[in-house]
């Protein structure tokens, strides 16, 4: 049946030349945005979600999909060339990847990444092909109790998500919950904290806030700094490694790819954790570990697979259960509650399309690496010379657009500068934004689901603890939330035991 | 002194809503659930958190006290701001240029808005901006207006009818 599904998205992708048109158009873009520091994945996933409206959700999510993979490779390029990570997963290819340029060997590093990241991007994908739909058949036999205790597993994601101040992030996924509760609700029919308003009636749109908080802040915030285009002195010609070097680095990239998916699927660890994971167990397998840092083939095959393997592992849970694993993925959710999809085991049943286009996508964008990475670095080199002033500019016009194109609404432009100040000041404040951006998106689920338990159960709340997978759900969601204090303890133990024995 | 000020907010925050939320009319009680049960219960443990920030900025503060020496205060964003002006300068040209929209169009405004903005954070190519401005913008009405059927502000009165020469 998967072999179906897989032939039918090929035909649906190469035969309709907008859905090939949307896939290339993303990598493409993703490969901006992941390569110019200042311009995360993430950012260009929120400034292009709103003009997706319009798109068929096929085309649409080949899009974003497409921006979403692109981008975790293609950080590796500035990180190479400029020994600035054009995102944050490409920090630990920095370690090897600019050493290597130094050397003169540019080209043979930013091939190694290509090589790398597309390996590891095509195991994370198929691992994603065969895992989620089998995580969505156990799925099928979720009811309220279930959604409900799996949206406050995502939520208390923010425990990971939040960084080193859990209890500001949890602040701020109370933050987003509560902004998700305005408008009308949806079981009374009542308004709540709408000041009056009709605009607020339906909600606060999610999109208004997304693009508020992580674009216009982060604008609000690079402007201040002194920007400078950056200016690449050599030609850099691409040079993908030969059948020798790949032959010798596949067990590396496979190890690596696995680790990498692995870390990707568990929620709110993300492609970061996974790239410096797989540089540290790449130097822990290495016989030669004090060869790492000084520009070698494996200090950037190791992270770069990881990285890539991890992002198709965060649409895992993302698809089969409808909880996102990381920030982008708390995006594309949105996304596909735009696109009035929801996502989890129903879309396997009645989305089937969508979910093998999804998947086929996740994959050709890999080919996609390969194949235009090589034009794309050329022409990087010269963008890289567009002063931010220009470039900061240009993202606010596509914020105000982005925006204003969801509801044709000026007020919701007006509300999006607003939070982008307040995310400018959240910011400041070392509150992260995506534990808010989660809070509001899974907050109309978990108060839905909670309600309607309610209602099947009469009132009585052992319906979360009664049925087995609620209880481990909700069990788990508590092992989590207080994951960061037992690693505290754990540590203040090791510490002292430590203390101990030097004292001794 | 940001933790106290962020509990502080929140706690007046999780007030005023809470207050607001007692007004919430009932509607129909579901399994013995209000519309505002919810939200209330959200505001609670914001509140809960709030307090918890302040106790444990205190006994950090403590820590410090202690241990005069580590009373060294963090400060390593602010290395990085060359221009802190900016920030209101940013929000002046962001607010002016969703104004003007609504009067002058998108089309008018959007050369306007990538000139002004591009040349107060420093582009000062001043033979390149005016053409630079004039071909992104067109680019844009080409992408969002005619090719996605976005439709943007067209201003009103004569910059209406400018703006229907183009989408």
């Amino acid at each position: 049946m998967m072999i179906e599904g897989l032939i039918a998205a090929l035909a649906n992708i190469f035969l309709q030349p907008t859905r090939f048109f949307a896939l290339v158009m993303g990598a493409v873009l993703g490969f901006l945005g992941g390569a110019t520091p200042g311009i995360s994945g993430t950012m260009m996933v929120v400034v292009f979600l709103p003009i997706t409206f319009g798109m068929e959700p096929g085309t649409a999510f080949l899009l974003l999909t497409s921006i979403y993979a692109a981008a975790v490779f293609s950080g590796a390029i500035s990180a190479i060339l400029f020994r600035t990570p054009g995102a944050p997963e490409a920090v630990a290819t920095v370690l090897d990847g600019y050493p290597m340029a130094q050397k003169g060997k540019a080209g043979e590093a930013l091939g190694l990444a290509v090589w790398s990241s597309a390996a590891g991007g095509t195991i994370g994908a198929i691992i994603l092909m065969l895992s989620a739909p089998m995580l969505a058949r156990v799925a099928l036999r979720f009811s309220s109790p279930e959604y409900f205790a799996l949206a406050i597993l995502g939520i208390t994601v923010v425990t990971s998500l939040g960084g080193e101040d859990v209890l500001k992030g949890v602040m701020g996924a109370l933050f987003g919950l509560f902004l998700a509760t305005v408008g009308l609700d949806s079981v009374t029919g009542v308004e709540r904290f709408t000041f009056g308003s009709p605009h607020l009636m339906s909600g606060i749109d999610f999109i208004t806030v997304l693009i508020g908080m992580f674009a216009i802040a982060e604008v609000l915030r690079k402007f201040q700094e002194k920007n400078v285009g950056q200016n690449l002195k050599t030609k850099v010609v691409t040079k993908l490694p030969d059948l020798s070097l790949m032959k010798r680095l596949s067990g590396l990239i496979a190890r690596s790819s696995l680790l990498g998916t692995f870390i990707g699927v568990l929620p709110g660890i993300g492609a970061t954790t996974a790239a410096m994971m797989g540089y540290s167990e790449a130097v822990r397998w290495s016989k030669h570990p004090e060869k790492f840092g000084t520009g070698i083939p494996e200090g950037i095959a190791a992270p770069e697979s990881a990285n890539n393997a991890a992002a198709a592992g965060a649409m895992v849970p993302l698809m089969a259960l409808g909880i996102p694993g990381s920030a982008t993925t708390a995006v594309i959710l949105g996304a596909f509650i735009l696109h009035g999809i929801q996502p989890g085991p129903l879309m396997f049943q009645y989305q089937k399309d969508l979910v093998y286009t999804i998947f086929l996508g996740l994959i050709l964008v890999n080919l996609l690496i390969i194949l235009l990475s090589k034009p794309f670095i050329t022409i990087f080199a010269q963008v890289m010379r567009v002063p931010y002033s220009i470039m900061g500019t240009m993202i606010v016009v596509f914020c105000i657009i982005g925006t204003f194109a969801v509801r044709n609404s000026i007020v919701d432009v007006w509300m999006m500068l607003a939070f982008g100040v307040i995310g400018y000041l959240f910011d400041k404040a070392k509150i992260p934004i995506a534990p808010i951006i989660l809070g509001l998106v899974l907050g109309p689920l978990a108060e839905e689901e909670f309600r309607r338990s309610l209602i099947l159960s009469g009132g009585d709340y052992m319906i979360f603890f009664n049925r087995p997978i609620s209880a481990v759900l909700l069990i788990l969601a508590v092992l989590s939330c207080f994951m960061p204090l037992f690693s505290t303890l754990w540590n203040r133990y090791k510490k002292k035991e430590a203390h101990g024995t030097i004292s001794s | 002194v940001v933790d106290l000020v962020i509990a502080g907010s929140a706690l007046v925050f999780a007030l005023f809503f809470w207050l607001l939320a007692g007004q919430i009319p009932r509607g129909r009680v579901v399994a013995g659930l209000g519309a505002s049960f919810w939200p209330v219960l959200l505001l609670g443990l914001l509140a809960f958190c709030a307090i918890l920030l302040v106790i444990r900025t205190f006994r950090k503060r403590k820590e410090v006290g202690k241990d005069v020496g580590s009373a060294v205060t963090n400060n390593d964003d602010s290395s990085e701001i060359a221009y802190p002006h900016n920030f209101w300068v940013t929000l002046v040209l962001m607010s002016g240029y969703t104004y003007i929209m609504t009067i002058i169009g998108f089309v008018l405004a959007t050369p306007l808005f990538i000139g002004l903005s591009s040349w107060i954070m420093g582009f000062r190519r001043t033979k390149f901006l005016v053409p630079i401005s004039l071909l992104l913008s067109l680019a844009l009405v080409y992408v969002f207006p005619k090719a996605l059927s976005v439709p943007l502000p067209r201003g009103i009165g004569f910059f209406r009818t400018i703006s229907l020469f183009f989408y």
